[in-house]
């Protein structure tokens, strides 16, 4: 007899699974805050220039939005997800490869909040049980004489 | 000698009364709440254990009087009690270590290079166990001692790996993210010398979501 699952709760719930059975890119736009005459800032501007193009054409799913700002403003990284939150890195100093690390650092988070992930190593599935079940002293019969009788 | 009471229930109480250090042995008053069904109290120990659970007859219809002759007729085992989306555990070799997954867990491993882009696949090539509640396809390479001979302690690598042949059963990770731990500072001190330093690190992970456990046969949805 194939084993049956719990009672369902009253009021069902659903949980999202994100990466299962499908895939939707976490990163939905990335803007590039720059300004056009400050020195520390020629890392940027010469990565908006040439890579960018290129980038963008290879993450086609992610919209990609460069804006001027005035005189004395950082230049800035902002990465919005679709969980609703935001990365935001300033790339002031940086030269054209530290700008793409940067980026490529937002292209390839899902923008959840920072965790300690060290004693996560395995995370259950959502509403789930494990498919051989939970020990129980009472019901264990490996060895004679084990488990409860009247 | 206390006196014996005539009705079967009271008599349970009379000797509980005892147990409880009543000052008398005379039957109860009735219980105000209704009490658990108990169908023949012939014995005190029968009534108290009635509200347990059932134990699991010895020969339950689960149990397999023969192991089954090929591996269809094994996988097929597994089928009737789950699907490749519940109910099937998966035991995997990945970077040296045994993992039992399920379908839609997230496994968290130090980062893994070369960095993929997420949404890319990795499928398990090295599986050691699948099974379902109460059957499972285990192969020599589950057998701790048969494993632990084949590693080659000098080039630390497995020297050959028995696990379940290719083609039996299919189960892919999906990449979630590559990401970063909170920021740690690790002190590091030697006392009356002067040596005192601090260490930032932030070590990286990469999130894999768990799909689906195809055993031979079966299609993705």
């Amino acid at each position: 007899m194939p084993r049956l699952n719990p009672a369902l709760p009253a009021i069902p719930k659903t949980y999202p699974v994100q990466g299962y059975r499908h895939f939707l890119t976490p990163l939905r736009k990335l803007i590039f805050d720059y300004d056009a005459e400050s020195p520390s800032q020629q890392g940027v501007r010469s990565f908006i220039k040439k890579p960018l193009i290129n980038l963008a054409r290879e993450n086609p799913d992610v919209e990609f939005v460069v804006r001027r700002l005035k005189r004395g403003k950082a230049a800035v990284l902002r990465g919005h997800y679709v969980n609703g939150r935001d990365k935001v890195i300033c790339v002031n100093k940086l030269e054209m490869d530290g700008v793409s690390n940067k980026v490529n650092l937002l292209l390839n988070s899902s923008g959840a909040k920072i965790k300690p992930l060290k004693n996560l190593t395995l995370e259950a599935a959502p509403a789930s049980e494990s498919a051989r079940g939970v020990w129980s002293a009472l019901h264990d019969q490996t060895k004679a004489g084990q488990g409860y009788g009247i | 000698m206390p006196p014996r009471p005539s009705t079967s229930i009271s008599s349970a109480f009379a000797r509980l009364s005892l147990s409880r250090g009543l000052q008398t042995t005379a039957p109860l008053p009735p219980p105000t709440t209704p009490l658990p069904p108990s169908d023949i109290p012939s014995s005190s120990t029968s009534a108290a254990l009635a509200h347990l659970p059932p134990i699991l007859p010895s020969s339950s219809s689960s149990s397999l009087t023969t192991l089954p002759n090929s591996t269809s007729e094994a996988i097929s085992l597994i089928s009737s009690q789950s699907t490749s989306s519940s109910g099937r555990y998966v035991i995997a070799r990945l970077y040296s270590r045994n993992y039992l997954l399920h379908p839609k867990d997230i496994l968290t491993l130090p980062q893994l290079k070369p960095i993929q882009a997420p949404g890319s696949t990795l499928s398990l090539t090295k599986v050691l166990e699948v099974g379902s509640r109460d059957y499972a396809i285990r192969s020599q390479a589950s057998n701790a001692a048969i494993l632990k001979r084949s590693m080659n302690w000098k080039s630390k690598r497995l020297s050959s790996f028995e696990g379940i042949p290719e083609g039996l059963v299919d189960c892919n990770l999906t990449i979630l993210e590559h990401t970063k731990s909170p920021l740690e500072r690790i002190l590091k001190k030697k006392r009356r010398k002067g040596y005192k330093k601090t260490i930032e690190h932030k070590q990286g992970y990469t999130r894999l979501r768990v799909g689906d456990i195809l055993l031979k046969g079966e299609k993705e949805i």
